[in-house]
């Protein structure tokens, strides 16, 4: 039963710790300000909370897996609904994502005969991270 | 294996630093503040004191970041651009000072050395007399509020005097109480609408959150917790519904002409323990002489105190943000 319970915990943790992994190359390698937050949401909710359940079958006592859970409740509330917020505000404020239209884009590429490559789309029109900062009008 | 955790915090702390010294956008700089508050609350974590991370993870990473955005609202979100000229007599200032502490810490007993002063003066009775003579299974609340009952009284008459200044120099909250900046209505909904998900994640939030302020503030003698985290607690669940819901329905639940008597209350109530304690024949502040039984009278002076402590918090918290935002409205 013990032993059911590491190598369960132990799956968890590994694709806990995975997921975390992900999320901060993402957060490193994501091209605008919505994937970026896309991946800091992959963190929040896979990372974080596969390593809680990992941790909670490892708990030793009931009272500490409880604490746990509740943890494990809260951080999907207040994380995921942090990263909309802030996701919900940037857009409100009229940044517009780099990946928009990457369909038609790309097709749009292919049909002119140009040979780019998909990060050659990606980058095209690239303004740097900080004109889109300046962008944001009056957030409150 | 603590070695490294520490040493990468520290790192961490450090890298932080310099970053918030060099940022011109005020707004970065106070998120990275909060970040390093929460940096010390780890490693107050790792150092086993878990009281005191509570408290810097609740009043350094949750309120004060409020707080500092509240302000920023008011004065704007860059720094004012400076002169470089003339920098030589601070940078020389700040590098003899700092070579001056470095060579101080020499004298400093190791980290975690057996005999520091600090583990040797008054620490030992402490650990050993602290269940037969206050009680409370968490020994640090016996030392915060039995021990050292002076020291927690004056730092209650700190927070006091924060919020006194505050109040002089913003007004209570009250200066325009209830009347906010009239937006047109379909901004109003519009910004409702906007407010969706954060507005549902609110309702299932604030109850529990003021529910864990009281749990916090009793059961402060037995785990960590106390006073200064619940009352910092309770005021982050009614900034919450403030900061979701608009100032104006919160000054309703908490009225900020009332709420102002609240910080002296509290005070008051913690200087009236030890003034009954002194009625009855012991010393100011000696809870043992509250009812017949020394260790149940440590018990309630503790528990009077610590409400005491709760109730000046955080309704000088909930001021001050009803002060600041104020302000920019």
């Amino acid at each position: 039963m013990s032993m059911a319970l590491d190598i369960v915990s132990l799956i968890l943790l590994c694709a806990g710790s995975f997921f975390c992994i992900t999320a901060g190359v993402g957060l490193m390698r994501m091209p605008d300000f919505y994937t970026r937050a896309h991946a800091a949401s992959i963190l929040d909710s896979m990372g974080a909370g596969l390593i809680i359940l990992g941790l909670t079958l490892q708990a030793p006592s009931y009272l500490v897996a409880i604490k746990l859970l509740f943890t494990f409740f809260f951080l999907m509330i207040t994380g995921l609904a942090a990263i909309h917020a802030l996701a919900q505000s940037v857009n409100v404020a009229g940044v517009n994502p780099k990946l928009a239209n990457i369909v038609q884009r790309l097709h749009k590429n292919l049909n002119d005969g140009r040979t780019r490559s998909i990060t050659g789309a990606v980058t095209d029109g690239d303004n740097s991270p900080t004109d889109s900062d300046n962008n944001r009008g009056d957030g409150k | 294996m603590e070695f490294l955790i520490n040493s990468l915090l520290l790192l961490m702390l450090v890298a932080t630093v310099f970053a918030i010294v060099r940022l011109k956008r005020l707004m970065i700089g106070v998120m990275l503040m909060g970040f390093f508050s929460l940096l010390s609350a780890n490693i107050f974590m790792v150092l086993d004191a878990v009281d005191v991370a509570f408290t810097e993870a609740a009043v350094g990473a949750g309120v004060s970041t409020i707080f500092f955005l509240a302000a920023l609202a008011i004065v704007g979100r860059t720094s004012k651009p400076q002169n470089a000229t003339r920098t030589f007599v601070p940078l020389a200032a700040v590098i003899i000072t700092g070579a001056l502490l470095v060579y101080a810490s020499f004298d400093m007993p190791y980290f975690g050395s057996h005999d520091a002063p600090a583990h040797n003066h008054v620490v030992p009775r402490y650990l050993n007399d602290s269940p037969n003579e206050v009680g409370p299974p968490n020994i640090v609340t016996s030392v915060l509020a039995s021990y050292r009952g002076y020291d927690t009284l004056g730092e209650v008459g700190v927070v006091f005097t924060a919020f006194i200044g505050v109040f002089l120099l913003l007004g209570a909250g009250t200066r325009k109480s209830g009347v906010e900046r009239p937006a047109p209505p379909n901004v109003q909904a519009e910004s409702m609408r906007q407010k969706v998900v954060l507005r549902e994640v609110s309702d299932l939030l604030i109850a529990p959150v003021l529910i864990f302020a009281l749990y916090v503030q009793w059961h402060g003698d037995f785990g960590p917790g106390g006073g200064f985290q619940a009352g910092v607690i309770f005021a982050s669940g009614v900034i919450l519904y403030a900061l979701i819901y608009g100032i104006v329905p919160a000054q309703k639940v908490f009225p900020p002409r009332k709420l102002a008597y609240f910080p002296g209350i509290g005070f008051l109530l913690y200087a009236l323990v030890g003034v009954v304690s002194m009625m009855r024949g012991g010393n100011f502040l000696d809870y043992g002489v509250l009812v017949h039984d020394p260790l149940h009278g440590q018990h309630y002076g503790i528990l009077i105190i610590e409400l005491g402590v709760g109730i000046t918090v955080a309704a000088v918290m909930i001021n001050i943000f009803f002060s600041l935002s104020e302000r920019s409205l």
